[in-house]
């Protein structure tokens, strides 16, 4: 008897949690209906995504809420809100209002990813915004091609994630464009000679960009003198830093995620290395404190500038920094915003609102926003300018946009 | 040539932090046998509190190093509740109770300081304003050598302390049986919290050194250090104060030389395996004293 009522009571719970899962992404629904409804609600998730009914279309978003790159996902997260509320004040899409079903936190760990794509599809979202890092969109790019779904990512920039197949498309430039711009970067606007390069094994991301950075070493006239590992937990380069000071190289490429790039930075200025020091889009808004000096001859590729003179930059800017303030100001952010925009125009060109006339609406689509002007690829790949950015004294300075051959 | 030995300096750096924080973990062990996982979170801890203190120490003129003294304090408090908490109603309870809630205790701090501090990592101001001395290309920072003394003095004064002081006397005794311990009129729960109280003041100093060297705080800092700590501890013989020291200083080196010289990719990889052969051959450590022990 005593099993019986044990059992009965480990299912109720089972349900209550199931119910859990299904109803925090809901937002709106009331605190606690039936299991029963959260079942069918699932099931009928996957209808729903094929073509949208009621008056709001849903669609999904993923970010690096917390971890290391938390400030991203952050900035992510507002910049998302705002686009949804200036596209729902201009009268939505397809004459329904735009409803963002949750933004799922992935944290950055692809497993994670993962997880949070799984949440996304039982909200019945009609196109998936995610997500930052390469590591974790290719994982959820996988799974949303064998699904059908949609899936855009803002920021990633691994060549890797469009070739998944034809649903899956990205706001931001690609790594075998971004690593040869950065080369020819150290080589024409630094008169760098010899280059050194740093790189985190464990993510895709760097990997990427490690990969086109050392192939084009020799087309633009580079002697690479020293390649070195790191893992993307490590907080100890002394090795590395070592070895680019004694290999007389006087560019060193960093290819490595923002939260890393302050120690890396110091501990390289520290073991004397005194020639300059060069990023991707990952090292937008590094934490320069305390740090102006050892900063000062660093430099990186990014999405946009935020002080680009260009209306749509400034209108994002402006809007941005009275809502939610400058400290999360990020490219990120406005990579996210884009992806939103695009999306959105996507679904109006579909007439219909389902998966698969966006996803047609989509390819080759012509897009105008704050991180550029592009026609996407047949890969799904927008062709834009690069952003070139330097620190001075610790703060993030405009150099240059500019256009990949 | 020059590089060989910039790498032994980064080397004993790197070693001296984690032989910092092995001695935290080799004390505990040390006299009531049971391993505190939580105290790599303690480290993180004392990091976040010198993040918070080193402004405000700034700000009144005095030197950034001295919010160390606020750290211990914090420190001190956190690892004295943790034990009266956590860890004294399962002491009784067998050391496989013990060992899961010192891993609850530590994860129960990673997700209250994520509570607390935030996601962001914190990057912790300029603890020592120090020259670095530059000979024959070689870079010497003088907080290196501040690093490996620090770790060699508290060393030296744990083991002074333990082995030639009464309290330390009754420290040792403590382990050896409880109950004659009492007999003779040991208090047996003060000497454990002492014991908590100098573990976590310890980890307090450690975090300092940790900052000063890699100046970022994470929630989940502790992790991969207090997992290399216990291995250095672990390498050196645990509950041996000086094999905390040279286990630690080991794993800095080798950590440091295999990047340099074999496969930075797998220099992980290669320290662990290195750990494997020394207990095959040596199952207490190096410095370890092989006594039997009940299971």
């Amino acid at each position: 008897m005593k099993k019986k009522t044990l059992s009965a009571l480990l299912a109720l719970t089972l349900a209550a949690s199931l119910t859990g899962c299904a109803t925090t992404g809901a937002g709106a629904e009331t605190a606690a209906p039936a299991a029963e409804e959260a079942a069918a609600e699932t099931e009928s998730a996957a209808t729903e995504s094929v073509s949208p009914e009621g008056d709001t279309i849903k669609i999904g978003v993923s970010a690096p809420i917390t971890g290391g790159l938390a400030l991203y996902g952050e900035s992510a997260q507002n910049s998302v809100k705002m686009a949804v509320d200036e596209i729902n004040a201009a009268g939505g899409v397809l004459g329904k209002q735009l409803e963002i079903a949750e933004i799922v936190d992935d944290k950055g760990d692809s497993t994670e990813a993962v997880n949070a794509y799984n949440r996304l599809m039982s909200d019945g979202v009609v196109a998936v915004i995610g997500t930052y890092t390469s590591s974790c969109s290719i994982p959820m790019a996988e799974r949303a091609q064998e699904e059908g779904m949609l899936l855009i990512s803002p920021c990633a920039t691994n060549a890797k994630l469009t070739l998944v197949g034809p649903n899956i498309f990205r706001a931001c430039f690609i790594d075998p464009v971004q690593g040869p711009m950065m080369t020819k970067f150290a080589k024409e606007e630094l008169g760098a000679t010899k280059a050194a390069v740093i790189y985190a094994k464990d993510d895709d991301y760097s990997n990427g960009l490690h990969e086109s950075i050392t192939e084009a070493w020799a087309g633009y006239g580079l002697e690479m003198v020293y390649e070195g590992e790191s893992t993307t937990k490590d907080v100890d380069f002394s090795a590395q830093v070592s070895q680019v000071v004694a290999s007389g190289a006087d560019v060193l490429f960093y290819p490595c995620m923002l939260d890393q790039v302050p120690i890396l930075v110091q501990q390289a200025r520290e073991a004397g290395f005194e020639g300059a020091i060069v990023g991707g889009d990952a090292w937008d808004c590094s934490d320069t404190t305390g740090k102006e000096d050892y900063f000062n001859n660093t430099y990186y590729t990014n999405h946009y500038a935020p002080e680009d003179p260009s209306e749509a930059v400034q209108a994002y800017v402006s809007t941005y920094k009275d809502t939610y303030g400058a400290d999360t100001l990020t490219a990120a952010g406005a990579c996210y915003y884009d992806s939103v925009k695009m999306v959105a125009q996507a679904i109006e060109a579909s007439g219909t609102g389902a998966t698969a006339d966006i996803i047609k609406a989509m390819t080759g689509m012509t897009y105008e926003g704050v991180t550029g002007s592009f026609t996407l690829d047949e890969n799904g790949d927008p062709k834009k300018p690069i952003t070139f950015v330097e620190f001075k004294d610790g703060a993030p300075v405009w150099r240059s946009n500019v256009m990949p051959e | 040539m020059s590089l060989f030995i910039q790498s032994i300096i980064n080397g004993l750096n790197q070693g001296a932090v984690y032989a910092l924080v092995a001695l935290g973990y080799t004390m505990v062990y040390g006299i009531i046998r049971m391993i505190n996982f939580a105290h790599s979170d303690f480290i993180m801890v004392g990091s976040y509190t010198l993040f918070y203190t080193i402004p405000l120490m700034v700000g009144a003129g005095m030197p950034a190093w001295l919010s160390v003294v606020v750290a211990v304090a914090v420190c001190v408090a956190v690892g004295v509740t943790v034990e009266a908490v956590a860890y004294k109603p399962v002491r009784n309870a067998g050391s496989m109770s013990a060992l899961i809630t010192a891993l609850a205790m530590s994860l129960f701090l990673e997700n209250l300081a994520l509570v607390l501090f935030g996601a962001n990592p914190k990057s912790v101001p300029e603890i020592f304003s120090l020259p670095t001395l530059k000979v024959l290309g070689i870079i010497l920072p003088v907080k290196y050598l501040v690093t490996l003394s620090i770790g060699l003095f508290m060393m030296l004064a744990l083991h002074i302390f333990v082995k030639k002081t009464t309290l330390g006397k009754a420290m040792r005794a403590v382990p050896e049986d409880k109950e004659a311990s009492t007999l003779v009129g040991i208090h047996v729960n003060k000497i454990i919290t002492t014991t908590f109280a100098i573990g976590s003041g310890l980890a307090a100093v450690a975090a300092l050194m940790y900052c000063s060297t890699y100046p970022r705080c994470t929630t989940d800092m502790g992790t991969m250090l207090g997992i290399k700590a216990f291995i250095a501890a672990v390498l050196g013989g645990i509950g041996s104060i000086p094999g905390a020291m040279l286990g630690g200083i080991l794993v800095g080196l080798l950590e440091i030389l295999i990047k340099v010289y074999l496969a930075p990719g797998w220099y992980e990889a290669i320290t662990y395996s290195i750990l494997i052969v020394v207990l095959l051959v040596r199952p207490a450590g190096i410095l370890g004293k092989n006594v039997g022990e009940k299971v």
